[in-house]
């Protein structure tokens, strides 16, 4: 099979390959960010806030090479697909940084308060949920599978479900003042990860356009929503 | 390592900077040489016409020595008119008939009247009154159809039976300019030698003579070299060439048209196109055997014109007619081939465009292919015809006379031509016969080159036009 | 690779790549390819033209085979892919141009207006009249810009006068974008045009017979960027009026003006003989973002061979 456009398919490759390394950055982020909130640790938040402004430059740097490859390459088929879900990717793996600087913000804002462990628990789980559905959509993007990309669905709901309990937990953590407000910080950063799990899995639907041509929103199953049915 | 390797060796096996001049050098040398060689063989080439057209025209002008039986001037000056102001040739038609019916027998007269009137009307040889008793006999002489006489025959009479000039010795055109007393020493020497025992040195007048001037051009032929011209070669020429366009192009042209835009190619058709090429190639006397046969004697009644009710004019097949068909079927295979290659120049973006719009093939060749190649079928025309001008061997053989002093006056006529005139005035020994024969060489010669001059101003004016 | 892993290995200054297997690159999506029906002949409304099974045969050799589209009215059909793939040779069969070539056949139906033009009953000159033509190369007749628009009609039997017949030429013309550049000059030859403007004229040349449906070989291809570009607006103007099908080499071309295309291969049999096909034939928009067939992806993304 020979390339007649190596060239650009090696600049729309690179591009793909900076993206996934940001994704790679933000899972190490969310990592790092609930770790600073749950364990109090400043100069963790810290290091997530410096590490979203490289973030930052990357998204203005992509945003411009994908501009030029368009403007001069003319992209068709596949290739057309690839750039409308790489633009996606950017910006949304963008506000994925942006979440994990919220958490590290309530992990500046909660320095000194006393922690609730049972809360602290289930942030570490949602963490690690989320962190799974990260590499699980990295490793479906690499290997173009759409089914690992529709495993993502079920992988949020738990999250969402976390979600939705920690409100209970957080009055649950009882009449101490401090005690609260460290536990309603503990409900953002609650959300901000509940965010982070429905951005990747709108990543996975992404990947799906990309393999179908079709683009539609999964449901629970992961089953796509609207059209034909993808390709096995 | 490996990519630079081969590189590396290659470099090596062009020269180096020394050996590139030195083989500079020799390959220039060679390349001079051969462009020399060249310009010899133009050389060579321009030399031979060259030599050509001189030999030619050095004979067609130059000093003669003549005896007039009668000076020109005398007659005019007899007839009452000034000899300083007016010439023989300009005397009135009536008064030359009246000088020649003085001088010349009524036997001469009479045959000279049968061969061709002097009045449309009267006669003046003969005893009956009007030329219908003649005419009426169950010969009719060839003066009853032919074309009376004119000016310029009369006055061919008048030089041939009254002043009667006798060339007696002739010089060429170079030696005339640069040593014209060589000549008179010649003439003396001639005496001296006795070869003009009828004459005195007194008689002899040495003059200047064109022998190609424009009264030679109008003056039919006769059996004196002083006195013929070739205008009957000229108009025989004329009418053949006439006869051979109306014929060999219509044909030649509709064929090419037909090979090249509606034959479908089969082994006939490549069959028939090697053999148009073949047939051009063919001997012009083969053609002349083919026009006798056929043209002559088979289809005689056609060709004689007795079919569309004789003339008697000349009751057999040797005819301008035949002559003319005879050289448009030797001209036939060459303005096909020639038709052929002006159509197959036309791009065929044009015919793709004109029957992509719903043409019919005749309408796209008519309106689109045709005017396109006309500068081309012409141009190719007219070099063919200048080709069949110069023929000689066919006509020979188709019966082109070679004495005859009445001008064609239709397809069904006797006839001569100029390479025939040219042919047999060179039989004879004379050197006056020589140096009309060199006069009416280089007539032909201007005449080609008309033609010819014709043909690349035409292809010159549609190919600006294009 | 294990979450438990990356975390342990966690590094300020990691490479920002999650190749753990740096071989593992990512796949081109072409190895699954995406399914969709609406290969073949997706017209939804009734053709001005079409083939059924068309073969077309140059002697012996298959050129083209078993091409089967429709050409909707008052569309843009583009006929794209490599060279040698008998795009050119369908466009020559639809108005029996092939005719010309001695050992041209074709076999199958192609059909106008549900008519067989092929039919021993049909005249070429007719179907050519209602189907016209434009060449790759402009090729004006050596006549005046008036004489060139008015040929035309003139030899498919133009009834009116003089005036009536520069009324067509104007409208040809204009038609064709050029009538403002030439009216001053219709007597001058039409090869004192720029190439862009030769080519609409050879644009207007073919309308002025007014035919139903033009066919157009490639029409730009030996014109400048803008020249290209103002007869690609022609085209879209003239749609409203013709139907048009275009063959073209440029696909970005296709992707501007057509409403359709068909995408040609070259097949090759074990034989080493080389015929077309017809891979997908489906609405532009679709073929260019989805296309349903491998071969068409592999064509249009430059992945071929």
């Amino acid at each position: 099979m020979t390339d007649t456009r190596s060239h650009f398919h090696q600049e729309l490759e690179d591009l793909e390959k900076t993206l996934l390394g940001v994704a790679d950055r933000a899972e190490q982020m969310v990592k790092l960010a609930v770790e600073a909130f749950t364990d109090g640790e400043v100069p963790k938040a810290n290091d997530v806030i410096a590490r979203d402004d490289e973030i930052d430059q990357i998204y203005l740097d992509v945003h411009n090479r994908w501009l030029h490859l368009m403007a001069r390459q003319q992209p068709m088929g596949s290739d057309l697909r690839m750039m409308s879900v790489l633009l996606h990717m950017n910006t949304t793996l963008e506000r994925m940084g942006d979440q994990c600087v919220n958490i590290s913000k309530m992990a500046l804002a909660t320095e000194g308060l006393p922690r609730v462990d049972v809360i602290s628990d289930e942030l570490r789980e949602m963490s690690d949920l989320v962190r799974a559905m990260i590499r699980t959509g990295i490793q479906a993007v690499i290997r173009r599978d759409a089914d690992e990309a529709r495993l993502l669905p079920a992988m949020d709901e738990p999250v969402d479900r976390l979600n939705r309990d920690m409100y209970r937990e957080v009055v649950r953590s009882g009449p101490d003042l401090q005690r609260l407000e460290w536990a309603t910080k503990a409900m953002m950063v609650s959300r901000a990860l509940e965010r982070v799990g429905d951005q990747v899995v709108d990543i996975g639907e992404q990947l799906a356009f990309l393999l179908t041509g079709e683009m539609a929103e999964f449901d629970e199953e992961g089953v796509i929503g609207a059209g034909d049915e993808p390709a096995t | 390592m490996t990519v630079d390797a081969p590189e590396r060796e290659l470099q090596e096996l062009f020269p180096t900077e020394v050996e590139y001049r030195d083989l500079l050098d020799r390959r220039t040398r060679r390349a001079r040489l051969f462009q020399a060689g060249c310009m010899l063989a133009l050389t060579i080439a321009v030399v031979a016409l060259a030599t050509l057209l001189y030999t030619i025209i050095n004979d067609s002008f130059g000093l003669v020595a003549v005896v007039n039986e009668r000076e020109p001037a005398d007659i005019v000056a007899e007839l009452g008119y000034d000899p300083a102001t007016v010439a023989l040739i300009d005397v009135p038609y009536d008064r030359l008939v009246g000088l020649l019916e003085a001088t010349v027998g009524t036997g001469v007269g009479r045959r000279l009247e049968r061969e061709q009137r002097f009045y449309p009307d009267r006669l003046v040889f003969e005893p009956q009154p009007s030329w219908d008793e003649v005419c009426s006999s169950e010969e009719p002489v060839p003066g009853c159809t032919a074309t009376p006489r004119d000016q310029a025959n009369i006055y061919a009479l008048v030089q041939e039976r009254v002043v009667q000039p006798d060339i007696v010795a002739t010089y060429d055109l170079v030696p005339s300019l640069l040593d014209a007393e060589g000549f008179e020493a010649q003439v003396a020497a001639g005496f001296e030698a006795g070869r003009f025992e009828d004459y005195t040195p007194e008689q002899i007048r040495i003059e200047w003579r064109a022998w190609f001037n424009p009264t030679f051009l109008m003056t039919p032929s006769s059996a004196t070299p002083e006195t013929a011209g070739i205008r009957t070669a000229i108009l025989g020429s004329a009418w053949l060439v006439a006869i051979t366009i109306l014929f060999a192009v219509p044909v030649g042209v509709g064929a090419a048209i037909y090979l090249v835009e509606y034959a479908k190619p089969s082994r006939l058709n490549d069959f028939i196109q090697t053999n148009i090429y073949n047939l051009a190639g063919v001997p012009s006397i083969i053609y002349g055997m083919l026009g006798l046969a056929i043209l002559v004697r088979v289809l005689e009644p056609f060709t004689s014109g007795s079919v569309f009710g004789g003339t008697g004019a000349s009751d057999n097949g040797r005819t301008v007619l035949s002559a003319g068909l005879t050289l448009g079927l030797l001209t036939l295979p060459v303005v096909i081939i020639s038709a052929q290659e002006a159509l197959k120049a036309v791009p065929n973006s044009l015919r793709q465009a004109a029957m992509g719009l719903g043409a019919t093939r005749w309408q796209m060749v008519r309106s689109q292919i045709l005017p396109v190649a006309l500068p081309g079928i012409l141009t190719g025309t007219i070099l063919a015809v200048a080709r069949a001008i110069g023929e000689t061997a066919p006509l020979i053989l188709v019966g082109a006379a070679s004495f005859i002093t009445v001008d064609p006056t239709g397809p069904f006529s006797k006839f001569t031509a100029l390479p025939i005139q040219i042919f047999q005035w060179t039989s004879f020994p004379q050197e006056e016969f020589q140096r009309i024969a060199a006069a009416a060489s280089l007539a032909l010669l201007i005449l080609l080159l008309v033609l010819n001059a014709g043909a690349v101003i035409l292809r010159n004016r549609y190919a600006r036009k294009a | 690779m294990t979450p438990e892993t990356t975390s342990d290995t966690v590094e300020e200054n990691r490479p920002p790549t999650t190749m753990e297997d740096p071989m593992e690159q990512p796949q081109a999506i072409t190895q699954t390819g995406t399914e969709r029906s609406g290969s073949v002949d997706p017209l939804d409304q009734p053709s001005v033209m079409r083939t059924e099974a068309m073969d077309v045969f140059y002697g012996e050799f298959r050129a083209v085979k078993e091409v089967s589209m429709g050409f909707a009215g008052n569309e843009i059909t583009a006929l794209i892919g490599p060279s040698g793939c008998g795009k050119s040779t369908v466009l020559r069969s639809l108005n029996r141009m092939n005719d010309l070539i001695p050992t041209a056949r074709v076999e199958g139906r192609v059909l106008f207006h549900d008519r067989e033009i092929y039919d021993s009953d049909v005249d070429p000159v007719e179907v050519r009249r209602r189907i016209g033509m434009v060449f790759q190369k402009a090729n004006p007749f050596p006549k005046s810009i008036y004489e060139n628009v008015a040929w035309g009609a003139r030899i498919n039997g133009f009834k009116g006068k003089r005036a009536d017949l520069d009324d067509l030429v104007e409208r040809a013309l204009t038609q064709a974008a050029l009538w403002d550049e030439v009216k001053d000059k219709l007597s001058e030859s039409g090869y004192s045009l720029s190439g862009g403007q030769q080519q609409r004229l050879c644009i207007a040349r073919a309308l002025a017979p007014s035919p139903e449906v033009l066919l157009m070989d490639e029409p730009c291809s030996a014109l400048d960027p803008i020249a290209t570009l103002r007869i690609e607006e022609l085209m879209l103007k003239l749609k409203e009026r013709y139907t048009i099908i275009i063959v073209t080499h440029n696909m970005q071309q296709a992707g501007r003006v057509s409403d359709r295309t068909a995408f040609f291969t070259v097949d090759v049999n074990e034989r080493g003989q080389r015929t077309g096909k017809l891979v997908e034939f489906d609405e532009t928009d679709r073929l260019f973002t989805s296309p349903a067939e491998k071969e068409t992806e592999d064509y249009i993304t430059g992945r071929f061979g």
